[in-house]
């Protein structure tokens, strides 16, 4: 009852059913063979749900994209002085900077003469020493020359009677703080950068790990050294002044930026989009060049499993018997050893470099293949197709090219494609630990290291290569997942 | 009858497994330049043969190789640390294995309850908002390595909030430390973050998988309930395969947390490897190793045995 | 159905749980609230180590965790004061003899072992015979001889029985240690920790696993372990056995955490967890920022560039080892690479704080330097080049650790000396232990080298770079620096000492450009505020905190 409800044609009173409704079709000879929509083929399938899943394609053009900048990208690297490559190029008036798209520099020298330190001349050193709630801090505390990232000079007034001088340096930024609290309160006074025991010396230079983009308050303070006890009695005042550094370039290297500088002039400095590292290097072109290492590694080491790993599984597949035994018992006990404890051990014991990354790096991934493929070729053997192929006198090669070969392929690229991120992983897992490649060669985990060490202090170091890092291996990953799913077609239509 | 006689198989491979991995652990070690003497300030020749006579280092190296192989596998003694005098690694293993077992399973048990809540609900609400979410955390916490979140989280949630947000450092997150409660936090979310993609994604896949199932379409068809359906038929299902990968993702989850012990100094096993790494502490290493070696193997085994108490369509042997 | 199953999973999760559980029972017992507050009133100092210590045997003990352990938990014969100077500790007096051949020590009698038990100048006697002792071997056996202690080298090299040890108990409290030649500072080696005394019945009853755990160690000094959780946590509390109690303010110093990472420990410590803890450059704007107290001092290190003089090696050159020497800006050096303030450039082997006749050594014996002479140092390039008959120096490399720091100057060193000597410069970086088996097999050209003092005389830099020193890795062979250094070990006068010193330093850093001195070693570190008394050392248990206290007035937060 239902039935006829629903359907189209439900028949009425007046419809009548007669024979001329049903005439036969006329034969249709080898057209009946033919396929009605387009021959959709294995790999054309999974092209086309590839292509389908938007996500995946993004994911590739990710991929894609930072493969290019990694071949592209070292040939638009600023030429050095001299053959170092940039990537490796040291700029020590630039250690740590945040991201910059170039500082306004002040053109210098060359080698601008080095302060000397200044001592009073006719000064009575052999005064008494004063008693230590008499002294007071040096007047006219004052910068002498250029303050920049080599060298701050300071200069006071001498004192009569004292030990010498202790020099104090804090940072502005922070926790607020004004010169006064600097001069009454010893405990804000900041780092101790020098001693000066020479109550006649008036000058001090500061150099040490000085950043451009701090201000600093300096202060000055004397000491009596008592002769007993050889203790060092300080005044409880302090001499306090802020200093701002200016940021300069030599000559020789503004040449190299701009054509016609001199002496006196502002210039932009280098573009560094990701800042500098703790040796002034350009961390965007390390990670740049690091991607070739990186990409060469993630490409290469997954291969070289594979290829071993095929003709393990297939020669085990093949042969059977006593050796396939022996052979799946050997890759047994490899995976069931703990492999990031031996990755380590193997890393020590052969040393470092691309080359024994790549064998630490195979040693242990080839297996996975080598079951997998073992597994393919035993299905395989035994398959319908393949038997049916055989019997209508197909060559073993046709069999294995058309048969075979298509069907390892699918199962091939998923592996290979979900191996290439774990070995990115790898590879900044292991540099972490200061194995990996040679110094000073970049690689992102290279890149990592030298920025885990103060990331705290200077996060934009670490976040950005490490947001790249991630942002590769999602691309990686996602891609990895898309071509499972577009080779398998048991999830055709569910999705 | 047959499960005995699998298991008696699987042991007799895993002795082999072992000596293999004590021969490579042992000759990688030698391959090493340096040995545990090998110290900054050069010990006096004569020292250094006292020395070597009492380690028995003085002996051929395979000599060395078979009283190690005896000590271990026979005595079940790894012998005592070169670089921290006096101290056994046997007693290191019962002494620091606890703490890198704890961490682990805690972060096992948040990754599993977590991964197991977020695949069920990714699963029925398919495409929707959570399951977009869930997948995205998936394939995050499966692509982005673990010491990554590890250093994400440190600053922000033990070092940003004491340092700016001057929370209270008594009771807050410690940025790093170990011996209360509350130095579980990080380091377990941080290990736990790979353990819910994976058991998400899993446990998404696999209600799809039931959900088109003959059976479950059987139950639909006779008209059960939408609740008793998911619950009793597709989730009980779905749930199974999930039970057999906990153990192996316990063992691993402990034996892959070096830098996440490191960085949280967290006194556990990962910790004491790369010590005895740097400072060629044979006894230790080997030790160790055979210790994980062997750990790995148990756990491969009972997963099997597992495997096929629960899936009885799985035949062991 | 399914409840049922679930609930049966949980409880066979909830079983294992209890069972870790119970495996973890050592975990939390250190719960204990104790905040900087609490500390401070109750004279108690939170500290970071990095490290367990590697032994808490007095005769074995070998590096700075464990010295600073011992060096508060044992007392030796000589002890330091609050201002470093050398004391009589265990021993309440000390006789020299003319021939200053001979020193008679008297035991305290009130120097009493932490269980109660009388110090006997037997305790030192064992300890004295166990460290030179051939069959337990203790690495620090060389001591002896340097102190000169009578028949010490024979027994080490199993020539003589151990009895025939020229440190002798005559009775309970009086201790007699005859000595080969006079030796200028051996009241100092007398403190150092492999002569602190040591209990025979302890060993004996706990045999291989002495100082080992809390049990297994009594110690005679100012303070007593009470707690050692290995990997995690160590404490001591003040001795009220130890004869001079009454001087320490400390109740008890912890070291809470193991942490071997510079940047966890300075997060502790900023939020409360400790009070002295370790700094390093990159974290030294930060602890400005929130106006930490920063204090600096000399560790005591000299870092030095060794270069392999063996035949056939580039730096058996000496035109280009003064080039090195003269090319290498130390400031800079300094101020942008290693960039801790306490740094200071090395221009001889000896570091700076080293005593002389009367005043320091540096004063007494000057040296003359180069810095940063880059241009000079080209042209002893040319020289070599024009000698040699070659177009480009051979390429060679820096053998340097993996450690981070090791990293970076090795780096700073390649791209200097790539534009000092205009050819390739490798680096072969490796692990700890691999470096200095490579050191010691001469498979290197230039490697970074340091040292540490063992005592506080310039010997223990000097009699480095022998001809038969161990630590000579670069084989530098001079017969003239040998005989200054066996002069200066059998002369007992200060100032004669120091004139050879002089010559034999001039010899081995300038002339002969054996070695290139680089920095001497400085450290910054946070201290808690208020906390005074606090003495860092360079020789000794580093830091001393035998004489800190809490200042309550200027307690702030």
């Amino acid at each position: 009852m239902n039935q006829r409800n629903q359907s189209p044609h439900a028949a009425t009173a007046d419809d009548v059913l007669s024979g001329e409704l049903f005439k036969p079709q006329p034969a249709q000879g080898s057209s009946a063979e033919q396929l009605s929509r387009p021959v959709v083929g294995y790999w054309k399938d999974a092209l086309l749900r590839l292509s389908k899943n938007r996500i995946a394609v993004f994911s590739l053009t990710l991929i894609l994209f930072v493969a290019l900048v990694g071949i592209v990208g070292p040939f638009f690297f600023p030429k050095t002085n001299d053959d170092t490559a940039y990537e490796n190029a040291q700029n020590l008036n630039f250690l740590n900077q945040s991201p910059t798209f170039g500082e306004k520099l002040l053109v210098t020298e060359d080698s601008p003469a080095a302060l000397e330190e200044l001592v009073k001349e006719n000064f009575d050193d052999k005064a008494p020493l004063l008693k230590a709630d008499l002294l007071k801090a040096p007047a006219q505390l004052s910068v002498r020359g250029l303050a920049t990232v080599n060298g701050v000079s300071l200069q006071w007034e001498p004192i009569l009677g004292v030990s010498g001088y202790q020099v104090y340096r804090t940072v502005v930024a922070g926790q607020p703080i004004s010169l006064e609290d600097v001069s009454k309160d010893p405990s804000v006074r900041g780092l101790q950068v020098g001693t000066v025991s020479n109550p006649a010396q008036y000058t001090f230079t500061d150099g040490s790990g000085l950043n451009p983009a701090e201000r600093y308050i300096y202060s000055v303070v004397a000491f009596v050294t008592d002769p007993a006890t050889q203790e060092e009695l300080v005044s409880t005042d302090a001499a306090a002044l802020e200093v701002g550094l200016t940021q300069t370039i030599s000559l020789t290297d503004a040449a190299s930026l701009k054509t016609d500088v001199q002496a006196g002039d502002t210039i932009r400095g280098h573009k560094h989009i990701f800042g500098t590292d703790a040796l002034g290097r350009d961390i965007f072109s390390r990670m740049v060049s690091g991607t070739r290492i990186d990409f060469f590694l993630a490409l290469l080491v997954p291969t070289v499993s594979l290829l071993f790993g095929l003709c393990y599984g297939a020669i085990s597949g093949l042969m059977g018997g006593k050796v396939d035994m022996i052979l799946m018992r050997i890759v047994e006990i490899l995976d069931t050893l703990p492999e990031l404890l031996l990755l380590v051990l193997i890393q020590v014991a052969i040393g470092k470099g691309v080359s024994s990354l790549v064998i630490a790096l195979c040693a242990f991934s080839w297996t996975g293949y080598a079951r997998v493929l073992r597994g393919e070729v035993l299905r395989l053997r035994e398959i319908e197709f393949v038997h049916a192929s055989r019997l209508l006198g197909a060559p073993l090669m046709s069999i294995i090219f058309r048969h075979v070969a298509p069907n390892l392929l699918g199962v091939i690229i998923v592996m290979w494609s979900a191996h290439i991120p774990r070995i990115i992983t790898s590879e900044a897992f292991l540099s972490l630990f200061g194995l990996g490649v040679e110094a000073p060669m970049a690689t992102w985990g290279t890149v990592l290291q030298d920025a885990a060490v103060h990331f705290q202090q200077y996060p934009a170091q670490f976040f950005l290569p490490a947001a790249v890092l991630a942002a590769t291996l999602l691309a990686f990953y996602t891609l990895g997942d898309a071509l499972r799913d577009a080779f398998d077609p048991k999830l055709r239509g569910r999705d | 009858m047959r499960l005995l006689r699998f298991i008696l198989r699987r042991l007799m491979l895993a002795v082999v497994t072992l000596l293999t991995l004590f021969t490579l652990t042992f000759f990688l070690m030698r391959a090493v330049p340096g040995d545990p003497l090998t110290r900054t300030k050069e010990i006096p020749e004569e020292t250094r043969k006292n020395l070597e006579e009492r380690y028995g280092l003085d002996k051929p190296l395979h000599k060395q190789y078979l009283l190690q192989m005896e000590r271990i596998f026979i005595h079940g003694d790894f012998g005592t640390s070169f670089r921290t005098v006096g101290r056994e690694v046997n007693d290191i293993i019962r002494e620091q294995f606890p703490v890198s077992a704890s961490v682990g399973l805690v972060s096992v048990l948040i990754g599993v309850l977590t991964g197991v809540a977020l695949g069920i609900v990714a699963a029925l609400n398919r495409n929707g908002i959570i399951d977009r979410f869930a997948m995205f955390l998936c394939v995050a916490g499966i692509s982005v390595p673990s010491f990554l979140f590890a250093f994400i989280f440190q600053y922000c949630l033990a070092v940003y909030p004491l340092t700016v947000l001057k929370f209270n450092p008594d009771t807050w997150l410690r940025p790093a430390g170990w011996g209360e409660a509350r130095d579980f936090v990080m380091p377990s979310i941080t290990l736990a973050l790979g353990i819910i993609a994976s058991i998400t994604r899993m446990l998404k896949s696999q209600m799809i998988e039931v959900g088109f199932s003959e059976y479950i379409k059987t139950a639909k068809a006779k008209g059960v309930s939408l609740v008793r359906l998911v619950v009793l038929h597709q989730i009980r299902n779905a749930i199974l395969p999930i039970v057999s990968i906990i153990f192996p993702m316990l063992v691993f989850t402990m034996s892959g947390s070096l830098i996440i012990e490191a960085g949280f100094g967290i006194p556990g096993l990962g910790r004491a490897y790369m010590t005895s790494i740097q400072n060629s502490d044979y006894n230790v290493i080997m030790g160790l190793t055979v210790f994980f070696g062997g750990f790995l193997i148990i756990a491969n085994l009972i997963t099997d045995i597992l495997y096929g108490v629960i899936d009885p369509r799985i035949r062991v042997g | 159905m399914f409840t049922r199953s679930a609930l049966g999973l949980s409880r066979s999760a909830l079983t294992t749980l209890v069972a870790y559980a119970t495996l973890t029972l050592s975990f939390p017992a250190f719960a204990q609230q104790n905040t900087q507050a609490d500390r401070r009133n109750n004279q108690e100092i939170f500290l970071n180590m990095g490290d367990e210590p590697p032994s808490m045997d007095p005769n074995k003990g070998v590096d700075t965790v464990s010295y600073f352990w011992l060096g508060h938990l044992f007392e030796g014969l000589m002890t330091t004061d609050k201002n470093g100077n050398i004391v009589p500790g265990t021993a309440s007096h000390v006789a020299v003899s003319d021939s200053g051949r001979t020193y008679t020590f008297t035991i305290r009698p009130n120097a009493k072992w932490h269980d109660g038990k009388k110090v006997t100048a037997k305790d030192f006697e064992y300890a004295f015979r166990r460290l030179v002792d051939p069959v337990f071997a203790s690495e620090y056996s060389f001591i002896a001889v340097t102190a000169q202690i009578q028949n010490a080298a024979e027994i080490i090299k199993k020539k003589k029985p151990v009895s025939e040890l020229g440190a002798k108990a005559v009775n309970d409290s009086t201790f007699v240690v005859k000595l080969e030649n006079p030796v200028a500072f051996f009241k100092s080696l007398m403190a150092f920790q492999a002569f602190f005394p040591v209990r025979k019945d302890v060993v004996e009853k706990t045999g291989d696993k002495f100082a080992t755990a809390v049990d297994n160690i009594v110690g005679n000094g100012p303070f007593k372990l009470v707690s050692w959780k290995k990997e995690s946590s160590m404490r001591m509390e003040k001795a009220s056995t130890y004869w001079n109690a009454s001087s320490i303010k400390l109740r008890a110093i912890e070291a809470p955490v193991m942490l071997k990472d510079v940047g966890a420990a300075f997060n502790n410590f900023r939020t409360g967890g400790l009070d002295i803890t370790g700094l390093d450059k990159e974290r030294l704007e930060t602890a400005q920022r929130e106006r930490l107290q920063v204090k600096t001092f000399a560790d005591g290190g000299v870092f030095f560039l060794e270069m392999n003089q063996r035949e056939g090696k580039l730096f058996a050159n000496i035109k280009l080892r003064q080039a090195l020497r003269i090319a290498i800006s130390r400031r800079e050096y300094i101020n942008k690479v290693t960039g801790v303030p306490g740094d200071k450039p090395a221009f001889g082997l000896v570091p700076d704080y080293m005593p002389g006749a009367s005043k320091t050594y540096r004063q007494e014996a000057a040296l003359s330097y180069r810095d940063g002479d880059v241009a000079g140092a080209k042209k002893l390039i040319k020289e070599y080049l024009a000698e040699t008959k070659q177009s480009k120096v051979p390429s060679f490399s820096i053998l340097a650790g993996d450690s981070n720091n090791a990293k970076k100057e090795s780096e700073y060193m390649q791209a200097l000396l790539k534009n000092v000597f205009e050819t390739e410069v490798k680096i072969d970086s490796v692990p700890f232990k691999t470096r200095l088996q490579k050191q010691r097999d001469g498979q290197f050209d230039i490697v970074s080298g340091g040292w540490g003092p063992d005592y506080l005389d310039a010997m223990t830099f000097m009699d480095l770079f022998t001809t038969t020193n161990d630590n000579n890795h670069g084989h530098y062979v001079s017969k003239a620096f040998d005989d200054l250094i066996v002069k200066a070990q059998r002369s007992g006068s200060m100032s004669e000492r120091v004139k050879l010193f002089q010559e034999a330093e001039r010899l081995l850093v300038v002339t002969d450009s054996a070695i290139v001195p680089i920095i001497q070693r400085g450290r910054a570190y946070l201290l808690a505020e208020g906390l005074q008394g606090v003495r860092r050392n360079q020789v000794g248990q580093d830091p001393d905190l035998r004489f800190a206290s809490w200042n309550g007035a200027s307690a702030k937060k």
